[in-house]
């Protein structure tokens, strides 16, 4: 099925903007955010651990309606917000 | 910590009520694990949990973690006289919120005075008021909230006490099934799908569980003096904090291995002395990875006996180290050493020397039991067997 | 056993906040990663209390709270009401775990002493004053920092409300914290005693069995510093004191408002009007809870 162009550009954006907010990290803000940059990477500059991941998934579960395997394959989707959007596309898709 | 006797034990769980009953469950390594009856959440799924049969406290008081302490405290004080002013600790997480929960999901917040009931026992502090109110108990009320090892801590602190001169404590724990917790556990992935495995290589998670264990404490001198029975001893209490990660344990057990060798240092015993391990096992993969690094670390090989007994009646959350220290007490008197239900192909990283399949009959003088909670607090005991 | 107090920490209401903290205070260290109000408050009232004080690795850590981290407990099951049981908030779920606070405060401090948790109804402070006492008493500890905080929420109001206790006072929220030490030093602990009485889940206890250890505290200090959680409590404990005391010696810190926490933040500010007395000086602190807890704690200014 081919890949809605307009649904691409929003999706990082709005995983961003998801990301923030769910996380209510003060003084960032969505588009400070590079979508390639390590989310959870311990030399990561937003400095989110394993529990703002699982905050994320949840919220991500719920907005996008896909469903995150639970055998530990979903920590690869979580590297960056390109994974992320990679991965809600296929599970789309 | 020396000369700290306890004299009565109650327990209630998935596995049914009193001592005799798990003893035997024990024995049999049942597990009561069974399919989530208690309520259901549209969205989750149905898991295997420790619930407790409706049975035996339907209309005993509207409170379901209340309900499920007066069973086992009931057990505990049956047949003493507590006169004077002792101490009742009481260990759990969640309180009244079975009911307190309904309250707040049906109203939001608001005051919904047509159903306060439901609120009546929200406080977790509530459950020591009505035990000590039911037995005409006066001196110390003290509710331990430590997450997971809630009712470790409670009975460590009842046996600090008693050396202090109480002249009694009743301590132990209770949690109930509910929402929150179900729920909770759901969304930080902690939750096996099938029944837990504890130190299994196919370990997925845990599997929660409810009820209530209790002890009676008193000086050893003071039981043999009015000629009461002494089921064991406590005789160690460590607590420490890893001070790491709120949900997270130290990955390799530092903070484990400190409240370990605190408590046999507050034992004055050696790790040699040490038969069997009632472990916190709780079947996820960090858990019993970190629990195991740290038995290894103090624990000179061959290593005392290991088992978590979380594969019968699923972890039991502020219940759980009173519950474990029952099942110490139990194996301290009859013998034998429980083995791990749901254990079948254990984890070769793990180098544990578990209970053989079936347990194990052999004479056992020392046991240690493990509670480790979230915000990294970590609390063992210590049980010698009574002396003849 | 001498036990000195050797720091005070306070969040509380300004006069004007109506109970209410109304301007959460930062962080020392400016961090505030991810903590709720409550450990909010909780963390600068230990912050303050360790103010003179060095690293302590071994420090035991004792804190009380009567429900907790509500707010969070509240989200957490809004969002099993709004978005469905299976998108539940894992970072609410951990923030309402009763012993939250106490695991941050360890971490901010690098410590691995002991941490409990104790909850007690409206003697929580009170209670974990004991056992943070116990703790050095028993040789386990020769540090201490006991820290108490309760927050308010719609939902706890609502229910006090719906019960209609106690009458008439203004639910508040705030947090202290007290650091013991097993020293000889200008301000002591001269006991702390919690007790408890037989009496229904929603009451408080009678004044006939309040005054016993309400007269053994106010009896040889100089000043008392009475709950008044409600109308019904002051009565009984003007009653308990008779003619003990005159009332300008009789404190009500009624600026705390009513709150599961406010019997330590009362202590603390005994412990600060004691420690500006002179040598000699004790106040009581007396402490109710609904189901029947009962607290009485004596401060004294030993010396200089």
């Amino acid at each position: 099925m081919k890949a809605n162009p307009d649904t691409q550009q929003a999706l990082p954006g709005q995983l961003k903007t998801l990301l923030v907010e769910t996380l209510r990290l003060e003084g960032v803000k969505p588009e400070d955010i590079d979508s390639s940059e390590p989310l959870f990477a311990p030399d990561s500059r937003l400095g989110l651990d394993s529990l703002s991941a699982l905050e994320l998934l949840s919220a991500i579960e719920f907005k996008f309606n896909v469903v995150f395997a639970n055998d530990g394959s979903a920590r690869q989707h979580f590297e960056s917000i390109s994974t992320l959007a990679a991965f809600i596309e296929s599970a789309k898709g | 910590m020396r000369g700290v006797a306890i004299t009565g034990l109650g327990i209630v769980s998935g596995l049914g009520v009193g001592a005799a009953t798990h003893l035997t469950a024990l024995r049999a390594a049942r597990s009561g694990l069974r399919p989530l009856s208690l309520f259901s959440l549209p969205g989750l799924p149905v898991l295997p949990v420790g619930e407790v049969d409706e049975e035996l406290i339907r209309g005993q008081h509207p409170s379901r973690s209340v309900a499920l302490a007066l069973l086992a405290a009931r057990q505990a004080v049956a047949g003493h006289a507590l006169a004077g002013e002792g101490l009742v600790a009481v260990g759990t997480t969640t309180g009244g919120i079975q009911e307190s929960e309904q309250h707040y999901l049906r109203h939001r917040g608001q005051e919904g005075r047509p159903d306060r009931q439901l609120l009546k026992h929200h406080p977790a502090g509530a459950i020591a008021d009505v035990l000590a109110s039911e037995f005409a108990l006066g001196g110390e009320r003290q509710t331990f909230s430590t997450a997971c090892s809630s009712s470790a801590n409670a009975i460590g602190y009842g046996a600090a006490c008693i050396r202090q001169g109480k002249p009694w404590a009743l301590v132990g724990g209770v949690d109930s099934l509910c929402r929150l917790t179900y729920a909770g556990f759901h969304s930080l992935k902690l939750l096996s799908s099938e029944p837990c495995r504890p130190f299994d290589l196919h370990r997925q998670g845990l599997s929660l569980g409810e009820g209530a264990a209790f002890l009676l404490l008193e000086d050893e001198d003071q039981a043999r003096s009015r000629g009461a029975s002494v089921l064991a001893r406590v005789t160690g209490w460590g607590c420490t904090s890893d001070a790491h990660h709120m949900t997270a344990p130290h990955p390799e057990g530092r903070g484990a291995m400190e409240a370990m060798t605190a408590a046999l240092a507050d034992a004055g015993v050696e790790a040699s002395a040490v038969d069997y391990v009632n472990a916190h096992g709780t079947a996820t993969p960090a858990n019993d990875r970190a629990e195991a690094l740290a038995l290894a670390a103090l624990f000179k090989p061959p290593g005392p006996l290991v088992s978590s007994t979380k594969g019968s009646t699923g972890h039991t959350l502020g219940a759980a180290g009173a519950m474990e220290a029952v099942f110490c007490v139990l194996a301290l008197g009859a013998g034998f050493a429980p083995s791990t239900a749901g254990l079948t192909e254990p984890d070769p990283l793990l180098s544990l020397r578990h209970v053989p399949p079936g347990g194990l009959v052999a004479p056992l003088d020392v046991a240690l039991s493990n509670s480790f909670g979230f915000g990294g607090n970590n609390a063992t005991l210590v049980f010698a067997r009574a002396a003849p | 056993m001498t036990v000195s107090i050797l720091g005070l920490g306070l969040v509380a209401p300004g006069v004007e906040d109506a109970f209410r903290v109304r301007t959460l205070p930062e962080l020392a260290d400016g961090s505030a990663k991810r903590l709720t109000r409550l450990e909010r408050m909780a963390l600068v009232a230990a912050q303050r209390a360790l103010a003179n004080e060095g690293e302590m690795p071994d420090l035991a850590l004792v804190f009380g709270t009567g429900y907790g981290a509500l707010a969070a407990t509240a989200e957490f099951l809004d969002g099993i009401a709004t978005r469905g049981a299976a998108f539940g908030r894992p970072i609410a779920f951990q923030q309402s775990v009763h012993h939250s606070p106490a695991g941050q405060l360890s971490i901010l401090l690098g410590s691995h002493g002991p941490a409990l948790t104790m909850t007690a109804r409206e003697v929580s402070g009170e209670s974990a004053l004991k056992v943070g006492m116990t703790l050095l008493d028993s040789g386990r500890s020769d540090r201490v920092l006991v820290v108490a905080a309760d927050e308010w929420t719609e939902s706890l109001a609502a229910g006090y409300r719906s019960f209609e206790c106690p009458q008439a006072l203004s639910l508040g929220e705030g947090a202290a914290a007290v650091l013991l030490g097993a020293v000889p030093g200008a301000l002591s602990v001269e006991r702390c005693t919690l007790t408890a009485h037989p009496c229904p889940v929603l009451r408080f206890a009678t004044r006939e069995q309040l005054r016993p250890l309400l007269l053994e505290g106010a009896s040889g200090v100089g000043s008392v510093s009475i709950s008044a959680a409600s109308d019904e409590v002051l009565k009984a404990e003007t009653w308990g004191l008779a003619d003990l005391l005159p009332a300008p010696a009789r404190f009500i810190d009624s600026d705390f408002g009513f709150h599961a926490s406010a019997g330590l933040l009362r202590l603390v500010a005994a412990a600060t009007r004691v420690q500006a007395s002179p040598v000699g000086s004790a106040c009581a602190v007396h402490g109710v809870a609904l189901g029947g807890g009962q607290s009485m704690t004596v401060v004294r200014h030993v010396r200089t």
